[in-house]
C-alpha cells in the first residue's frame, strides 16, 4: 500500500517536500462531542460519521438505538424504534421515540474549521490541494481509533459486535423503514456488558384472502465501525 | 463567574420545563452562560462541581434544571414516553390518552404475532387453539379494565401460552 503523504526530506533550498502518493488522503477528527437526542453539524457539506453510545438509555437495552441524518438542517435524529400494529388494518409500523444518547461526531479535515487564533502547528494537504491534516482542526481535546471493523453480513439479530460496554458504535448501518404492510428496523442494542446487532423484518402476507402476520430476522448488511475516544 | 478553564461541558435547558436538552463539550467558541435572546432556553456551564453523572445520555435522561435556583436535582427515569417533570408539582405528569394509545398498539402486536395459531394447518392441538383463542380474547379485553398504568410496561399482560413465548 502507497504511502498517503510521505516527508521525502529537504529540498535544496531547505524546504521539506511532502509527496502525497495516494491522492484524495483525508485525515478525521472528532469535531464535536456530547450527548442529547439530537445533534447539529452545522457546517457538514458531506454526512458525517457519528458515534454512539446510549449504555444505560431507556430502550437502548431491548428496541435498540438508530440514528437518522437529516441533510438540510445537517443535524442527526437518535431514536428507540418500538414495532408497533396499527388498530384495524394490516400494517406493522416503527414508532420512533427520541432518546438522548452519548456521541461524537468524526468529521474529515478538510470539514472541520479550524481555529484561526491559534498558531499553525502542522497542516498538510494532499495533492488535490484539500487539507488532510491540520493540527488546529482538534476543537476538543479528544481524538479517538476504531478497534473493531465488524465486515457486512457476519453477525445476526441478538450477536455481539463488541465485549465492551463503553464503545462507540458508528451508527451509519442502522435504519428504518415503514411501508404499506409492514417494516424494516436495523439498530444498535447496548447492553450492559456488551454492544449487539438487531435487525428485523415483518410484514403482512395475503394468504387465499386472509392477512397474517410474518417477521424474519436480518444480519448486518453493511460494515459496523467500533470506535473508542481516548 | 466560572473560570473558563474549568469548565468541562455546557448544558443547554429548557428555561420553561427545566429539561436539559443538550450537553457537550466545549470546542472553539464558548457560548456566554444565562438565558437566550428570547428566554426560552439557558446555557448552564458543567464543572466537576455539578457534573452529577459521568455518562451525559443519563444525565440527560435522570436529572433536570431548576430555573430558580439554577442547580440540577435529580428525577430519575421519566414513566414512559410521554411524561414531563412538573416542576410546580413535582411529579411526572402525561397525556393519558397518548399512553393509552400507546399500550393498544402494543398489546395489537401482541395479537398480531399470535395470528397463526388460528389457521387451519398448523400442528397445534385443538386444546392448544382454544388457549391460544383464550389469550387473543384476553389481549382484545385488556383496555377495559386498565387501572391507569403509569407505562406501557406496568400494564399487567396476559401470559401467553407456552408455545407462543
Amino acid at each position: 500500500m502507497a504511502f498517503g503523504v510521505e516527508v521525502i526530506g529537504n529540498d535544496a533550498a531547505g524546504t521539506f517536500t511532502v509527496a502525497d502518493t495516494d491522492r484524495g488522503l483525508l485525515g478525521y477528527g472528532v469535531a464535536l462531542q456530547g450527548a442529547g437526542s439530537s445533534v447539529t453539524i452545522s457546517n457538514a457539506s458531506k454526512q458525517p460519521l457519528v458515534f454512539v453510545n446510549a449504555k444505560g438509555v431507556t430502550a437502548a437495552n431491548t428496541d435498540g438505538i438508530i440514528a437518522v441524518w437529516n441533510n438540510s438542517n445537517k443535524t442527526y435524529y437518535f431514536y428507540s424504534g418500538a414495532i408497533v400494529y396499527e388498530p384495524n388494518s394490516t400494517d406493522a409500523d416503527v414508532v420512533l421515540t427520541a432518546r438522548s444518547v452519548n456521541y461524537f461526531i468524526a468529521q474529515s479535515m478538510d470539514e472541520i474549521s479550524p481555529d484561526g487564533t491559534q498558531g499553525y502547528g502542522i497542516q498538510l494537504k494532499n495533492a488535490n490541494g484539500d487539507v488532510a491534516l491540520d493540527s488546529r482542526s482538534f476543537p476538543i481535546a479528544e481524538t479517538f481509533y476504531l478497534p473493531r471493523i465488524v465486515p457486512p453480513r457476519t453477525v445476526e439479530t441478538g450477536q455481539r459486535i463488541s465485549s465492551d460496554s463503553t464503545d462507540y458504535v458508528e451508527m451509519s448501518h442502522t435504519s428504518y423503514d415503514d411501508f404499506s404492510t409492514g417494516y424494516y428496523y436495523t439498530s444498535t442494542v447496548f447492553e450492559s456488558n456488551k454492544i449487539t446487532y438487531r435487525g428485523t423484518f415483518g410484514a403482512y402476507l395475503n394468504i387465499l384472502g386472509a392477512y397474517y402476520f410474518t417477521e424474519a430476522e436480518l444480519e448486518n448488511l453493511s460494515t459496523i465501525i467500533i470506535g473508542q475516544l481516548r | 463567574m466560572t473560570d473558563i478553564q474549568n469548565i468541562r461541558y455546557i448544558a443547554e435547558v429548557d428555561e420553561v420545563t427545566g429539561r436539559i436538552i443538550q450537553i457537550f463539550q466545549p470546542t472553539h467558541t464558548i457560548p456566554n452562560e444565562g438565558l437566550s435572546e428570547d428566554g426560552t432556553r439557558r446555557i448552564v456551564y458543567i464543572t466537576a462541581l455539578n457534573l452529577h453523572e459521568p455518562n451525559l445520555a443519563l444525565f440527560i435522561q435522570n436529572w433536570w434544571f431548576n430555573p430558580t435556583n439554577l442547580e440540577f436535582f435529580e428525577v430519575g427515569e421519566a414513566p414512559n414516553r410521554h411524561a414531563t417533570w412538573s416542576l410546580s408539582s413535582s411529579s411526572w405528569t402525561w397525556d393519558a390518552d397518548a399512553l393509552l394509545a400507546d399500550i393498544r398498539l402494543h398489546r395489537n402486536a401482541r395479537i398480531a404475532r399470535s395470528d397463526w395459531t388460528q389457521l387451519g394447518d398448523t400442528s397445534l392441538t385443538d386444546s392448544q387453539v382454544a388457549e391460544a383463542r383464550t389469550y387473543r380474547t384476553a389481549l382484545r379485553n385488556l383496555t377495559t379494565n386498565l387501572d391507569n398504568p403509569s407505562s406501557v410496561e406496568a400494564v399487567s399482560w396476559p401470559t401467553p401460552p407456552s408455545f407462543l413465548q
